[in-house]
């Protein structure tokens, strides 16, 4: 097995040891920092979140391997600032105002940075008008909307309309969380509903390629 | 009319014949007496302190043999998200006093069991907290709610084996004669979020030392029943708790809403009776015609 397939299955699996050493090790034989979180990174996250849609593997073991690829951005990423390099597309992501539950939210923000998008994460219980703000500030091309209670779901919509009413009409807008459904999303004019963390990823793809 | 009954006539109870009604939902109902979107159900406890015992008074009208706290969220870390972290002592109290209030008006005997939830935190290498720590708080919680008077603890909504033991064993600390319960969510696929099958979860409740094991929220009493069933083949001798939602929660006019009936509910009692199940209820989205459904069948059968 290469370096790199290696990186990737070390992440696949959450060890973060051996995914940090091997990162260390492909830069020292001169690979890119971008090549290393494109073709070693990436396919780890991506195989986990595979796993993780099929109930396969679960919360803790998505959670370890985001963890062994926090490491090795740790090596990567004051790399990959100096040679000017910025993740292709930039999302924003928060729970709604009133819900305070973030597991999901943190879920998908992984996910996310997984597939080299640049994540700016508001927390949990945020207003219509901070996402507003940091779409604006970030120039983000996306946002994800979070919510597990039924009762902040009616949030979602707040949100949605102030984006759209601060004219950022263009803002690709993914809503998910366990009472939200692909109705809902239609319903109150977001762009795609995420069943799960790994189908965020495909779905923000989807949006932004189009 | 005395109305409270003895602790020890329900450990006995839990631990073999006729099946206990619980009550229902707490959060979904308050939210009907107008709690805000987000605000904490135990905020209420000093607010709306008319609410809680109304509604505690509800479900002992309804039929309920057991009736828990409004005290789900009521441990240091979840209070503390919302600036009430230095009242847990207070706020449990007060809970257990508001329900013995509404048991005490009902004049029918009924057991009060202290509710216990999840930190909503990730413990340790999952997430940031730190074993030591998510006991700390379980034990400031169960020595309150057992110090107030409460009749056993139920520790319910778990999704995580190191969490849900972690509590029961603060419980067991705090009071070491009291009944146990330990009750985890599983999903539609019968796992819980923590990849937690309802065979691993039995084994590892009845270890904890809990006396009753269970599930609890998430689905609707199909899904739940085949947790309960698997919990059953896999230890047969193991005391069951059932408290499924009024199924999951459906959108009408932007709205969500729970649409399972009482009567399904009320079947559902009838078999989990069947079955042999300690304490059957309902979690969120039933009401208290959803217990009366549930009452009228475990009678009929009984």
């Amino acid at each position: 097995m290469s370096e790199m397939n290696a990186l990737s299955a070390a992440v696949e699996k959450g060890k973060r040891n051996d995914a940090k050493l091997l990162t260390q090790q492909l830069l020292d034989a001169g690979h890119k920092p971008l090549d290393i979180v494109e073709q070693g990174l990436v396919p780890g996250m991506s195989a986990i979140g595979e796993k993780f849609k099929n109930n396969e593997v679960f919360v803790p073991e998505m959670l370890i391997a985001a963890r062994a690829m926090k490491e090795c951005m740790i090596l990567l990423e004051p790399l990959l600032a100096k040679a000017g390099i910025k993740p292709k597309y930039t999302a924003v992501i928060g729970t709604v105002q009133g819900d305070l539950h973030d597991i999901g939210k943190n879920l998908v923000a992984m996910m996310w940075k997984g597939a080299n998008i640049g994540v700016i994460d508001l927390g949990t219980n945020v207003p219509p008008e901070k996402f507003v703000e940091a779409i604006k500030a970030h120039n983000a091309q996306a946002v994800g909307l979070s919510a597990l209670l039924t009762t902040t779901m009616p949030a979602m919509k707040t949100t949605v309309d102030a984006i759209r009413a601060a004219g950022l009409t263009s803002t690709k807008i993914l809503i998910g969380g366990a009472p939200v459904t692909a109705e809902y999303a239609k319903e109150i004019g977001a762009d795609a509903y995420g069943t799960d963390a790994a189908s965020a990823v495909d779905s923000l793809l989807a949006l932004l390629e189009a | 009319m005395k109305a409270t009954r003895p602790t020890e006539e329900l450990a006995a109870r839990l631990a073999g014949g006729r099946t206990l009604l619980a009550d229902g939902a707490t959060g979904t109902e308050l939210q009907k007496k107008g709690l805000a979107m987000g605000e904490a159900p135990e905020r209420w406890t000093v607010d709306r302190p008319d609410a809680i015992r109304e509604l505690a008074r509800s479900y002992i009208e309804a039929g309920s043999d057991l009736i828990l706290t409004n005290t789900f969220g009521a441990n240091a870390i979840r209070l503390g998200l919302c600036g009430l972290g230095d009242r847990v002592a207070d706020l449990n109290t007060r809970a257990v006093q508001l329900a013995r209030a509404a048991i005490a008006e009902c004049g029918r005997p009924v057991w009060l069991l202290g509710s216990m939830g999840p930190t909503g935190e990730m413990i340790e290498p999952y997430g940031d907290l730190a074993p030591d720590r998510a006991r700390a708080c379980f034990l400031e919680q169960a020595r309150a709610l057992v110090d107030a008077g409460v009749d056993g603890l139920v520790c319910e909504t778990f999704s995580s084996l190191e969490e849900i033991t972690l509590a029961l064993d603060a419980a067991r600390e705090a009071g070491p004669d009291l009944p146990r319960v330990g009750s985890l969510a599983f999903d539609a696929g019968g796992h819980t979020m923590m990849g937690v099958t309802p065979e691993q979860a039995v084994a590892a409740v009845v270890t904890a030392g809990a006396h009753v094991v269970g599930a609890n929220c998430s689905v609707g009493p199909e899904g739940l029943e085949q947790v309960i069933v698997r919990m059953k083949a896999a230890n047969p001798s193991a005391r069951l708790w059932a408290k499924p939602n009024a199924g999951l929660p459906q959108l009408v006019a932007g709205r969500a809403v729970y649409t399972v009936e009482a009567d399904t509910l009320g079947r559902f009692a009838g078999r989990m009776r069947e079955l042999g199940a300690a304490v059957v209820g309902g979690c969120c989205g039933t009401a208290p015609e959803h217990l009366r459904a549930m009452r009228r069948e475990l009678d009929r059968r009984a």
